[in-house]
């Protein structure tokens, strides 16, 4: 036990700096485009959300000493050299191609940035977000022995039929959670989402950590770090804040990479699937606070709709996520302190009957020595 | 006079056939059985981890006339890194180290070989981890024997150091707890393929 929070307490005290790098960056540039003082702009709010996120990530990445080269020779290179660069920019589009008016309380209109967009290009972030999602597998794999012939012909790893599966199979769950998250941003605008996504990260960072990734999985740290950083800043600001997009895509970006581990590397992944658990938890969860699902949960659990006063859905704020994480968290913290108090007894146990029987053997030699 | 001219050119060809055979370079393919591919690397500046590779191949040709005339040729292959620790292996073939689903070989070829005391000096290109490097070694050996009876076969070893950030094996974070220099030492045998 001692050895595991002497551990946990390395490996915090190495991602704590990088994260807070991240957040605080994060929080700078947020708060730089949101402006606190002025009107809130939907599109000027909606790039800070982006660029404060990608600010933080990537100095939360330039702390850790992530220096990737060009041209990309792994994985690592490719995701951020090409997939994050890819990401920025089509949740900037998505960013400016925001609907011009969707929060009344707001000043939001089209001069955000000075021009208007039509609406006819609505679909364009989501066409872009399919192409990516589409394309993510691929490009990360791409020269890996899964899929060309790097020791000689007809040595990959994957069939041609196979790899179609794999990263086809990979892409579908990527768009789906990226639609997913959007979704649930969109019916639950807040901070719930993103504070989950940021949690989800953290726990993810681990995950790749202790699947044997020691370089690969702080990146996501960072990543939190932002998130996190960014929706503080946001409580100084009027208004909604349109964070959840680009953390959902963030965390999409992320589940794959998981996902990516725990198929092709996945080492250890049994120690660590309970934040595996806990991340498809949240993600769960949310989808449950549907009001038609929430029924069907209700049924299942036995558990009423969570409503107030007036009747509407209370939608959980960043309050009621930190009370259930944390009700989750410590319910899984006991039932770990208590497989591991087991297992000490079954050790203590097993020493026992060792050294019973080697009483045992010592005494009948012994005996054995008298007769002789 | 033309008769004994051609006696005399006859003569010459048969005797530059016969000897060509002797004069030519052998090609040997490296006994795996016969062969081992060891590192040892420095922990913390405290000890040694010692490690190997489990599977190899490749070819060499000597010529005992000319040394600019021979080659060698190695290929190892990185998913088969043991240093005694499965934990250990497989993070040595993660993305922090070898990324072997991404770079899965260890090769090298010899551009030049020239003609020392007791073996070659061999210069060639060694490719690791997607990084191409010139490197120089000096390779001791080059008796030869039977083994089995019939299968002629001849051996060589060599000592070098590397450097693993040239390669970028190891990300900066692992530059406290591991050496920068990795001692390798490879011995072979080849045996002689059919002609």
């Amino acid at each position: 036990m001692r050895e595991l929070f002497l551990q946990a307490q390395a490996v915090a005290t190495e991602l704590a700096p990088p994260t807070g790098i991240a957040a605080v960056s994060a929080a700078l540039v947020f708060l730089l485009f949101g402006w606190p003082w002025r009107a809130p702009r939907l599109r000027r709010t909606a790039v800070g959300g982006v660029l404060s996120v990608s600010v933080g990530f990537l100095a939360g990445c330039w702390w850790l000493g992530v220096r990737p080269q060009w041209p990309p020779r792994e994985d690592q290179d490719r995701l951020l050299l090409v997939l994050f660069p890819a990401v920025i920019v089509i949740e900037l589009v998505a960013a400016l191609l925001k609907p011009e008016i969707r929060n009344p309380k707001s000043e939001m209109g089209p001069s955000d940035f000075g021009f208007r967009i039509s609406s006819l290009y609505q679909w364009l972030p989501w066409l872009l977000r399919l192409v990516v999602a589409a394309t993510a597998g691929r490009i990360l794999l791409h020269d890996s022995s899964y899929i060309a012939d790097l020791s000689g012909p007809g040595t990959r790893q994957w069939t041609p039929e196979q790899t179609w599966q794999i990263l086809g199979g990979l892409a579908a769950a990527l768009a789906g959670t990226w639609m997913l998250l959007s979704w649930l941003s969109q019916r639950e605008p807040g901070r719930a989402v993103p504070l989950a996504v940021a949690v989800a990260c953290a726990g993810t960072a681990v995950i790749l950590m202790l699947s044997g990734y020691a370089s690969g999985g702080p990146l996501a740290m960072p990543l939190a770090g932002a998130v996190v950083g960014a929706l503080v800043a946001s409580l100084v600001m009027k208004g909604t804040v349109p964070l959840d997009r680009s953390a959902g895509a963030w965390r999409g970006r992320v589940i794959r990479r998981d996902r990516n581990w725990s198929l092709f590397w996945g080492t250890n992944l049994d120690q660590c699937c309970p934040f595996v658990f806990c991340s498809a938890l949240l993600l769960a969860y949310r989808i449950a606070s549907h009001p038609s699902l929430e029924t069907v949960a209700a049924r299942f659990c036995g558990r009423r709709a969570h409503r107030g006063a007036s009747g509407h859905r209370l939608g959980f704020g960043p309050a009621e996520v930190c009370r259930r994480l944390s009700s989750d968290f410590s319910r899984l913290g006991r039932a770990v302190a208590r497989r591991l108090h087991e297992l000490r007894e079954m050790t203590e146990i097993d020493i026992a009957i060792r050294h019973f029987t080697a009483q045992k053997t010592a005494c009948s030699l012994h005996r054995q020595g008298r007769k002789q | 006079m033309n008769r004994s001219l051609l006696r005399l050119i006859s003569v010459v060809l048969f005797v530059a056939g016969a000897a060509a055979p002797l004069q030519a370079a052998d090609n040997y393919s490296i006994d795996p059985m016969h062969s081992g591919v060891h590192f040892k690397i420095s922990h913390i500046g405290l000890s040694w981890i010692y490690g190997r590779f489990n599977n190899y191949s490749g070819s060499f040709t000597i010529d005992p006339e000319d040394a600019g005339k021979c080659s060698f040729e190695l290929k190892i292959d990185t998913e088969t890194i043991d240093t005694n620790n499965s934990k250990r292996d497989a993070h040595l073939r993660s993305p922090d180290f070898f990324n072997v689903k991404q770079f899965p070989a260890i090769a090298f070829e010899s551009t030049g070989v020239k003609a020392i005391k007791d073996g070659y000096e061999v210069t060639g290109n060694l490719t690791m981890h997607g990084v191409t490097k010139p490197v120089t070694f000096a390779l001791v050996g080059g008796k030869t024997a039977e083994f089995p009876p019939g299968v002629p076969r001849t051996g060589y070893s060599t000592e070098l150091i590397l450097k693993r950030s040239e390669f970028g094996v190891g990300k900066e974070q692992f530059a406290n707890a591991l050496g920068e220099d990795v001692h390798v030492a490879i011995s072979f045998e080849g045996t002689a393929k059919k002609k």
